[in-house]
């Protein structure tokens, strides 16, 4: 054995839920997610298991993920999204040009049964089917701050960062029934003191961007290829940079190969009105579907020249390209093992997303490689955990402050197309402090009702899922009326409790609406001591 | 003009005269150079944003979601807050109640100052650096400075010159730069499982001098022993 590899796998989406429209767009982030990455995902890891192979991941489930898989209204949109999408292979089937099309139209629709029964006997329950490999010793499970929160950018607001991280422990062992060991730093933010927090909040360990290590307080002897002990006592890894470069890249990394199916070719976008309208926005707006019949082919080619996709010749892409891995990481380790004389630890992180949804044959890219991985003695796959409980010392430092993001700090979230979110999230926090020490005895429920929901929309606004759409671009106009809408409905909260004319329609209007933690409690906004 | 419209003046194949008289007509901007699958593209892009038929409006109406116009662009809190963007980036606003906003700008020299504070307890004058910049008050409600140090505090102040003097008014909360260098130290520290002691191998780390910038007779004593 001569070293150890560590697939980590971030899921995460913002918490969408509008239970006031029948159907919302941006709800189908949340089903893409589930039939295309999520639920593919825990279908491979049964595959494995079934046939013995010892496969490791650390995933993290994070809390706006954990609470939308277990909101009914969200589940009967799912279920009635599922049902059109299959009514739209039987379509497709007959509609067919020749055997080609109709093949692919059948896999689309043995596909999309396949996922609506694997879900249907999970009850619905994402958490269910990754809680149950994480039981036999298969996945580390582990949380994320609350709603995603992008620490570094919250640092002079100790409470902000101790509500978030408190609120994420929190959801995770009411949906998960056990309490998480580690923790996924939103865009992996951290700042030197952020492993104070997670000590007093019984996190073991946590993750950081490469530059993390390099630039810490001291020299990491091993580089990123060994976690360390932060001198609060919390373990850190750090991303290799070189897997993430081999998977994830957009111009050398395997997703671009040629045989790959065609992210942007989509039927959403490419029957003639009329025959797609039922299955697209009600708005007229045209989105994905999810069904594409086309490959990559060439990067050079435009959209509308594309071949047809074959399964086929896509799945021996997924080997080689998942052999090709495996020989890169045990060269790397062998190398790296000549070097330290120790075994090293590769880390790789990604968006579990990027499996699936981005990347369709992505889980059987894993697939693939975790079988490969189980034939050699050379390297060996690790949890987090696992490799804590292989070494005996630790270096101790204090990680330098860094996040993965574009540049490598805080500007993706703070940058002139989003720094104006600040004034109303510094401003709100403020007032949350405020409101809970001063009315921390308060006993009327109406009142603690109002209270607690200031408190879910502050966390909602805290998600840097807002910033980060802003300086991508993409779905700006939601993003921005997001932010607007949790700003007002904290501000008419907070107007109607001090006035003392608590608008108990409102209240309970919007209680449905950001219906996040609804366990959540108020007086964790105290100020702390720390 | 729909989308399938656009769509199906594109499949017609329009010479790039016809197409650039189009976008024009929707009020789309069409560069004198651009080529003509540009233009070409540029129109797609158009349609994608558009809605199919008129039948529409009606659903359309009801996937907008409640919209908010105005949430406040102040909250006059008198807030100097200072985040760091980078090791070399730092952003600072602010929101000031009318009273501050007058008494600054009365003054007709606002200026926003940047201090270097790393491993000082800042009295307002015994800071590394100093970094300074006018503003308007009546169009500017934030600043980026450039600093050149990572791994470095600072500190903010929002005020007005009065002659040569600077008059501080609010001040910021402290931030700190990442670093973007490795560590010069060469000292190691490990915690062996079982053990409560700490191994240490390699140079001591050497404490950082309390200030850099001015020698001071009182500060004298301090380096050295109990005199």
């Amino acid at each position: 054995m001569t070293g150890y590899f560590c697939l980590v796998l971030h899921s995460h989406l913002p918490y969408v839920h509008h239970p006031e429209h029948d159907t919302f767009l941006e709800e189908r982030w949340f089903f893409e997610a589930l039939i295309e990455s999520y639920i593919p995902l825990l279908m491979t890891f049964d595959k494995l298991a079934k046939d013995n192979i010892p496969f490791r991941a650390t995933i993290s489930l994070t809390p706006p993920l954990l609470e939308m898989t277990r909101t009914n209204g969200l589940t009967d949109k799912f279920i009635s999204h599922m049902n059109k999408l299959i009514e739209l292979t039987d379509k497709e089937i007959s509609r067919a040009q020749n055997q080609e099309e109709k093949d692919l139209a059948s896999f689309y629709k043995d596909r999309l049964e396949q996922v609506f029964d694997y879900y249907r006997n999970l009850n619905y329950d994402l958490a269910n089917g990754f809680a149950k490999y994480a039981k036999e010793g298969y996945l580390d499970l582990i949380t994320c701050s609350a709603t995603h929160a992008f620490l570094p950018l919250m640092q002079h607001q100790p409470t902000a960062v101790d509500a978030q991280i408190g609120i994420g422990v929190r959801t995770f062992k009411e949906r998960l029934g056990f309490a998480p060991k580690g923790i996924w730093l939103a865009e992996c933010g951290y700042f030197q003191g952020l492993d104070d927090f997670l000590k007093r909040h019984g996190l073991e360990f946590f993750f950081v961007d490469s530059h993390g290590f390099w630039y810490a307080d001291e020299r990491p002897k091993y580089g990123v290829y060994r976690p360390i002990m932060t001198p609060s006592g919390v373990f850190a890894f750090a991303r290799d940079p070189e897997s993430s470069e081999q998977v994830w890249s957009a111009t050398t990394g395997y997703p671009g190969d040629y045989r790959y199916r065609e992210f942007y070719r989509d039927i959403g976008f490419d029957r003639e009105f009329d025959y797609i309208k039922p299955y697209i926005d009600p708005s007229g707006v045209r989105v994905n579907t999810g069904i594409k019949y086309y490959k990559i082919t060439s990067k050079e080619i435009p959209l509308d020249q594309k071949k047809m996709y074959n399964r086929e010749e896509a799945l021996c892409a997924v080997k080689e390209h998942a052999m090709d891995f495996l020989n890169k990481k045990l060269t790397q380790v062998e190398k790296l093992y000549n070097a330290f004389k120790q075994p090293p630890v590769i880390v790789a992180p990604f968006d579990t997303e990027l499996f699936g949804h981005w990347w369709f044959e992505g889980p059987e890219f894993i697939e693939y490689f975790f079988r490969e991985v189980a034939k050699n003695r050379s390297l060996r796959l690790a949890t987090a955990s696992e490799v804590l409980e292989k070494f005996d010392t630790f270096q101790i430092l204090t990680p330098a402050s860094s996040s993965w993001g574009s540049g490598g700090y805080n500007e993706t979230w703070l940058n002139g197309q989003n720094d104006w979110i600040y004034l109303h999230m510094n401003e709100l926090h403020d007032r949350m402090t405020k409101i809970a020490k001063e009315n921390v005895n308060e006993t009327n429920p109406l009142k603690i009702r109002v209270l607690n929901q200031m408190l879910r929309e502050l966390l909602l606004l805290q998600s840097s899922d807002w910033a980060f759409i802003l300086t991508t671009r993409t779905s700006v106009e939601y993003a921005v009326n997001r932010i607007k809408t949790h700003v007002k409905r904290f501000l008419d909260l907070e107007s109607q409790f001090l006035s003392n004319n608590i608008d108990e329609g409102y209240l309970s209007k919007i209680e449905q609406m950001d219906a996040i933690f609804p366990w959540i409690d108020y007086r964790v906004y105290m100020e702390q001591k720390i | 003009m729909m989308r399938q419209e656009i769509l199906n003046f594109l499949e017609k194949q329009p010479t790039i005269q016809e197409a650039k008289a189009l976008a024009k007509k929707l009020g789309l901007k069409v560069k004198k150079r651009m080529k003509k699958n540009e233009v070409y593209k540029l129109l797609r892009e158009h349609s994608t944003k558009l809605q199919e038929l008129e039948t529409q409006s009606e659903s359309a109406k009801q996937t907008v979601t409640e919209k908010i116009d105005q949430i406040p662009s102040s909250y006059q809190s008198d807030r100097l807050v200072l985040l760091t963007v980078n090791p070399h980036l730092v952003y600072l606003y602010w929101d000031l109640s009318q009273e501050t906003h007058e008494k600054i700008n009365k003054s007709g020299n606002a200026v926003v100052r940047l201090y270097d504070v790393t491993y000082v307890i800042f009295d307002g004058k015994n800071a590394h650096r100093v970094f300074e910049a006018s503003v308007d008050l009546g169009t500017c409600r934030s600043y980026y400075f450039h600093v050149p140090c990572a791994n470095a505090d600072y500190v903010a102040e929002i005020g007005y010159k009065d002659q040569e003097r600077f008059i501080p008014v609010l001040r910021s909360n402290f931030c700190k730069t990442p670093s973007d260098y490795p560590a010069a130290t060469s000292r190691q520290r490990w915690f062996i499982k079982g053990k409560k002691q700490i191994v240490t191998i390699g140079e001591v780390l050497i404490q950082p001098v309390e200030r850099i910038s001015i020698f001071s007779p009182s500060s004298a004593v301090s380096g050295g022993g109990k005199q």
